[in-house]
C-alpha cells in the first residue's frame, strides 16, 4: 500500500506538491522551538507593526513581536489542534458508529437518532456555546470540536459497515471459527475505514478553520500563545496600517488548506474510486 | 450424518410473513454426495445458511445424533461451506495466505510452525501453485478463486462440505475441473458434500442422491439413477427439459407458460403452474408417495 502510494502520488503533480507543504508544515510544527529565528514572545514596542525587512521577513505585530516566529509557533498549535481533534473525533466516530452498526437493531437505532439530534445544531455555534460556558483553553477547545466531529465518522462508517457486514467473506469467516472481534475488525473495519480516512484527511482543514474562526472571536486560544486564529484576530484592527500582519497568515492557512484539501481528494481518488 | 427435520424459515416483509421453506426434511449420510437442485428463489440457500445457523429458523438440525442448538468452534470444524460467489467470500484485503491461515489458526489444526508447509500441501491438493499465495483475491481469476475457496473449506477437514452453486459463473472447462476436484478430494478425504444447485446435469453427475426443492418443499426425492432415469414429478421433468443441449432441437426446450398462475387451495406447491393440474389435485391432501423404498414423489399423478 505504501509503495502504491508513493507511485501514484509521484504521478499526481499536485497532490505531491500538497503532500510536501503539508510535510513541510508538520516539520516546523514538531521543531517549532528550534527553528523561531527570534523569541516570539519578546516585545520591543519601538518597532510596533513595522513591515517586512530582511531581517524579518514577515515584519512585526502591534506589540513589536517578531512575526516569522510567531507564525511558526502559531503552526504547531493550529496543526496539533487540528490534528488532536481529527484522531480523537476518527477514533470516537469509528468505535461508535462501526460497532452500532455491527450490532445493527436497537444500537443503530439508537445511535442514528443521537446523531440526528447533535447533527440538528450547527457545530460552530455549539463550539461557541461549550467554550464560553467551560471558559477558553486548549483542551476547551478540543472538546468543543470533539464534542459535534465523531458525528460525520460515525455516520459514515455505519453506512459502510452495513454494507460490509452481510458480505459472504464475513460469513466465510464465522465459518472459519473466528471470534466476533476478529470479525470487526479483520474482515469489516479494514474494509470498509477507506472513506473515513479520506474524510479524516479533508476534516483537518476544516478544524484548522474552526480553530482560528474561535481564536478570532477570542474563544480560542488566548494570547499571548500564538496561533493563526488570534493572529488574524489582532490583526484585523490593523487592516490598513498594517496589512503584512493580515497578509502571511492568511497566506500560511489558505495553503495548509488547500494542500490537505488536495491530499484528501487524491486520497479519495485512490482509495474511494480505484 | 446431519439430519434436517420440519425445517420452516420465514422472513418478515412488512407486516406479512413469507414463508420461504416449508417442513423441510433432508438427510445427508455419511461419505455422500448429496444433491439439492431447484430454480432461484426455491429456497435452497436459504438451507445452507440454516443448517450453518447465520438466519433464524425453526424446526430441528440434527449432527451425529445431536441438536444443533448454538454453533461453536466444534460444529464449524466439521461442516464447512464454500459460497455462490468465490470472490465475494475471499476478503479482498487480505492475501491468500492471510485467508488459507485463519481457519488453520482458529482450529488449531497445525502448529503456527508448520502452517506454511501445510498450505504448500494444501495447495497441492486443489491444484493451484504455491507462489499464489502472496497475492490477493483481485489477482486471480474465477477458477483460481474457487479453487482456494475450496481449499478453505477443506484445511481443517470438514465432515460436511456445503457447496453453493460451487460452478456458478464458471466456463465450461474450468467447471469440469473444479467437478473434477470435488470428485478426486471427496474420494480421498471421505466427507459429505450437500451440493446446491439449479443444474440437475451437474447435480446428475456427481450427486449420490438429489433432492429436488419446490418453492422451499421437496417436491421429489430419489437416488441418482431414480431422479435421472425414472423421474415422476412435472418439475422435475421441467428442469431437465429445461437444460438447453446441443443434441436437443430448440422445440424441445420445456416450457412454463407463466402466465398461467392458478388460484388453487390444493397444499401442492406445483400447482399453481402445473400442466396435469385437475380437480383431484384440489380435493385431495397431496403428500409424498413412494415409488421404491428410496424414491418419493409429491404428486397424484405419477405417471
Amino acid at each position: 500500500m505504501n509503495k502504491k502510494f508513493f507511485q501514484k502520488l509521484r504521478k499526481e503533480k499536485i497532490a505531491l506538491f500538497s503532500f510536501i507543504i503539508l510535510s513541510f508544515y508538520i516539520l516546523i510544527a514538531l521543531f517549532a522551538n528550534y527553528i523561531t529565528p527570534y523569541n516570539p514572545y519578546e516585545m520591543n514596542l519601538s518597532q510596533r507593526l513595522k513591515g517586512p525587512s530582511l531581517s524579518h521577513p514577515f515584519g512585526f505585530d502591534e506589540l513589536g513581536r517578531d512575526e516569522l516566529s510567531r507564525i511558526i509557533m502559531g503552526t504547531r498549535i493550529s496543526i496539533s489542534i487540528g490534528l488532536l481533534v481529527v484522531v480523537i473525533t476518527f477514533i470516537m466516530g469509528i468505535t461508535v458508529g462501526g460497532i452500532c452498526a455491527y450490532l445493527g437493531g436497537i444500537f443503530d437505532e439508537i445511535l442514528m437518532r443521537a446523531t440526528d439530534v447533535l447533527l440538528a445544531m450547527p457545530g460552530i455555534l455549539l463550539a461557541i456555546a461549550i467554550v464560553s460556558f467551560l471558559g477558553t483553553g486548549i483542551f476547551n477547545l478540543i472538546f468543543a470540536l470533539t464534542v459535534m466531529g465523531w458525528i460525520s465518522y460515525a455516520r459514515l462508517i455505519r453506512g459502510e459497515v452495513l454494507k460490509i457486514k452481510n458480505q459472504d467473506y464475513v460469513l466465510a469467516a464465522k465459518i472459519s471459527g473466528s471470534k466476533t472481534f476478529k470479525i470487526f475488525f479483520r474482515h469489516i473495519l479494514r474494509n470498509s475505514i477507506d472513506p473515513a480516512i479520506v474524510q479524516g484527511v479533508l476534516n483537518l482543514g476544516g478544524v484548522i478553520i474552526s480553530e482560528a474562526s474561535l481564536s478570532f472571536l477570542g474563544l480560542g486560544i488566548s494570547p499571548p500563545t500564538p496561533s493563526w486564529g488570534n493572529m488574524l484576530s489582532m490583526a484585523r484592527v490593523h487592516l490598513f496600517d498594517a496589512p503584512h500582519l493580515i497578509i502571511f497568515p492568511s497566506i500560511i492557512l489558505a495553503t495548509l488548506i488547500f494542500s490537505v484539501h488536495f491530499l484528501g481528494e487524491f486520497l479519495e481518488e485512490m482509495f474511494i474510486h480505484r | 450424518m446431519l439430519e434436517i427435520k420440519n425445517l420452516n424459515v420465514s422472513f418478515k416483509k412488512g407486516n406479512k410473513k413469507i414463508r420461504v421453506i416449508n417442513d423441510l426434511s433432508l438427510n445427508i449420510p455419511e461419505n455422500n454426495i448429496v444433491g439439492l437442485v431447484g430454480e432461484s428463489g426455491s429456497g435452497k440457500s436459504t438451507i445452507a445458511k440454516a443448517i450453518i445457523g447465520v438466519i433464524n429458523y425453526s424446526g430441528k438440525i440434527i449432527f451425529r445424533g445431536e441438536k444443533i442448538e448454538n454453533r461453536d468452534l466444534n460444529f464449524y470444524k466439521n461442516i464447512q461451506m464454500i459460497f455462490q460467489n468465490s470472490y465475494g467470500s475471499l476478503n479482498p484485503r487480505l492475501s491468500i495466505k492471510k485467508i488459507l491461515e485463519e481457519p488453520i489458526l482458529n482450529f488449531k489444526i497445525v502448529s503456527r510452525k508448520a502452517i506454511p508447509n501445510f498450505i504448500k500441501n494444501l495447495m497441492k491438493e486443489v491444484g493451484l501453485k504455491e507462489d499464489i499465495v502472496q497475492r490477493t483475491p483481485e489477482e486471480l481469476s474465477g477458477g483460481q478463486l474457487q479453487r482456494i475457496a475450496i481449499a478453505r473449506a477443506i484445511s481443517v477437514n470438514p465432515k460436511i462440505l456445503i457447496a453453493d452453486e460451487p460452478m456458478s459463473g464458471l466456463d465450461m472447462s474450468i467447471k469440469a475441473q473444479i467437478v473434477n476436484l470435488f470428485m478426486k478430494l471427496h474420494g480421498e478425504k471421505n466427507f459429505s458434500i450437500l451440493l446446491i444447485s439449479h443444474d440437475l446435469n451437474l447435480i446428475g453427475f456427481l450427486s449420490d442422491y438429489i433432492y429436488v426443492i419446490f418453492k422451499g418443499e421437496i417436491v421429489e426425492r430419489g437416488k441418482r439413477e431414480e431422479i435421472l432415469l425414472n423421474k415422476k414429478h412435472p418439475y422435475t421433468r421441467l428442469l431437465f427439459e429445461s437444460s438447453p443441449s446441443t443434441w436437443k432441437g430448440k422445440e424441445s426446450i420445456g416450457k412454463v407458460d407463466i402466465n398461467i398462475k392458478r388460484k388453487t387451495t390444493s397444499n401442492c406447491p406445483f400447482a399453481t403452474i402445473c400442466e396435469n393440474f385437475s380437480k383431484k389435485c384440489e380435493r385431495e391432501n397431496i403428500e409424498e408417495r413412494k415409488i421404491s423404498s428410496t424414491h418419493f414423489v409429491r404428486c397424484i399423478k405419477t405417471i
